[in-house]
């Protein structure tokens, strides 16, 4: 192997001596090129890749803010038709049939903790409509005692829990004229009662001819027959006395 | 700026043979092939230069003696430093890089043989002698000492010709383990991983290559 390696160094020397062929310079410059045009892409293909990721955060941060800002946009006025408001505007008999149905009762737990919320968010809410007043409890309405079955399922249909703007509007309107035309006898006794034990004699008949003018007889009925309790002595007027109510 | 050529001259003192180039001693520290093939796959344009030129004159010979054709050697050299470039991210530096830079050349090489006859193709797959021809063992036993005469160097250029003209006569696969071994600086072992073949075949091609080269330069004397 010794004389192998000689040969090797021998003709090693003598292959040096011969001619270098070099690649000429103008492929050189083409190749150096190359390599520079290489370098130079792929610099800015990883500066854009380096972008991709931030950019791809921001966007999705923006879009997300966005849908924040909407949703927070929205939630106030859902909220503020579900809330109960204290000031209501609706009719007489609806809002007496309501104190009357929804006496509240103890909240439990959520409940307690989702209608404090809610009525806080609503006392917040900076532009309350008119249309969203009207009074819709979250929780279902307890029982009243005073109150038959029927007065009470009514009652409690009617307070169901929150609904879509545009159809609790109309819902509620259709609820008050219920609670209006249902439960109207019963609770304007009550309301007579209450109120005309304040009332002088002479009141107390003006109220009994409205009644009658209004054709809420039984009120009238029962009306009457308390004034005479409490007036024994005093004269009633013939116009309320005779009529179709009185002549049974 | 200069011209890429100048810059290659003014580089080119770095040695025939590539990476096979030995340090003078108390020179500044060459950097090694593969820390700039690094740097340069991380975008160090300077790396490709010097590693380029360092290689560029042993590549292009060992491209050159194979086709034997200057047009095909341009073609061929620069398919391989486009390849190199284009593969630059893959280059892992647990080989040398001279290895790797003449395993795309060996394949590139190849390639060429193929498209261009398959008759050439099969010769440069296959050794062609056997074991211990009477070549070889008249080439071992020859040694020859020489001097540095002006008659000598005359005599040596001589030589140098004809011995590029045997060259040209081996099989391709020998041919190539010998540039391989010269060009390329490579080991045996390396000679073999270019060459996708066992060592012993590497040397055993080297070793023919050797022998009758010898052989024909004896023929001369």
């Amino acid at each position: 192997m010794k004389h192998a390696d000689d040969d090797m160094d021998d003709l090693k020397r003598l292959y040096a001596q011969a001619p270098d062929e070099e690649p000429p310079a103008a492929l050189d410059a083409a190749i150096l090129a190359k390599a520079r045009s290489a370098v130079a892409v792929s610099a800015s293909r990883s500066s854009a890749a380096r972008w991709r990721a931030p950019l791809a955060t921001a966007a999705v941060l923006v879009l997300s803010v966005i849908v924040v800002i909407n949703v927070q946009r929205e939630q106030p006025e859902i909220l503020s038709v579900t809330a109960p408001a204290p000031q209501s505007k609706v009719s007489d008999a609806a809002s007496a049939a309501a104190q009357i149905s929804v006496t509240p009762a103890p909240l439990e737990g959520r409940d307690r903790a989702a209608s404090s919320e809610l009525a806080s968010r609503a006392q917040l809410s900076a532009r309350p409509e008119p249309s969203r007043e009207i009074p819709e409890p979250v929780s279902p309405p307890a029982p009243a005692p005073a109150i038959s079955g029927a007065a009470e399922s009514r009652a409690a249909s009617a307070f169901q829990p929150a609904a879509p703007v545009s159809q609790a509007a109309s819902r509620l309107s259709l609820r008050a004229d219920s609670a209006r035309s249902e439960a109207g006898p019963l609770s304007a006794a009550v309301t007579a009662a209450k109120s005309t034990a304040n009332m002088t004699a002479e009141q107390w008949l003006a109220y009994l001819v409205e009644l009658k003018a209004q054709g809420r007889l039984q009120e009238f009925q029962d009306s009457l027959a308390e004034f005479r309790k409490r007036h024994p002595g005093y004269r009633i007027p013939e116009s309320l006395t005779l009529g179709p109510a009185e002549g049974k | 700026m200069a011209p890429p050529s100048a810059r290659l001259d003014a580089m080119n003192g770095e040695a025939r043979g590539g990476a096979s180039a030995a340090v003078a001693p108390g020179a500044p520290a060459q950097e090694r092939d593969e820390d700039l093939m690094l740097r340069y796959a991380a975008g160090d344009e300077a790396a490709f230069e010097r590693l380029y030129s360092r290689h560029r004159g042993g590549l292009y010979r060992f491209i050159l003696r194979q086709c034997g054709d200057r047009g095909t050697a341009e073609e061929l050299f620069q398919d391989v430093w486009s390849n190199l470039i284009q593969a630059r991210d893959r280059y892992r530096a647990d080989a040398r890089f001279a290895t790797w830079l003449y395993t795309l050349a060996h394949n590139r090489v190849v390639d060429w043989y193929r498209r261009r006859s398959k008759v050439v193709w099969l010769q440069f797959g296959a050794d062609e002698d056997g074991a211990d021809s009477p070549a070889i063992l008249e080439v071992e036993a020859m040694t020859a000492q020489r001097g540095e005469q002006p008659e000598v160097r005359a005599e040596s250029l001589q030589l140098a010709a004809r011995l590029l003209a045997l060259l040209d006569e081996l099989p391709p696969a020998q041919r190539e383990a010998f540039l391989l071994h010269q060009e390329g600086g490579l080991s045996i072992a390396e000679i073999a991983a270019a060459t996708q073949t066992s060592a012993e075949t590497a040397k055993s091609r080297l070793r023919y290559a050797i022998a009758k080269l010898r052989l024909g330069l004896a023929e001369m004397r």
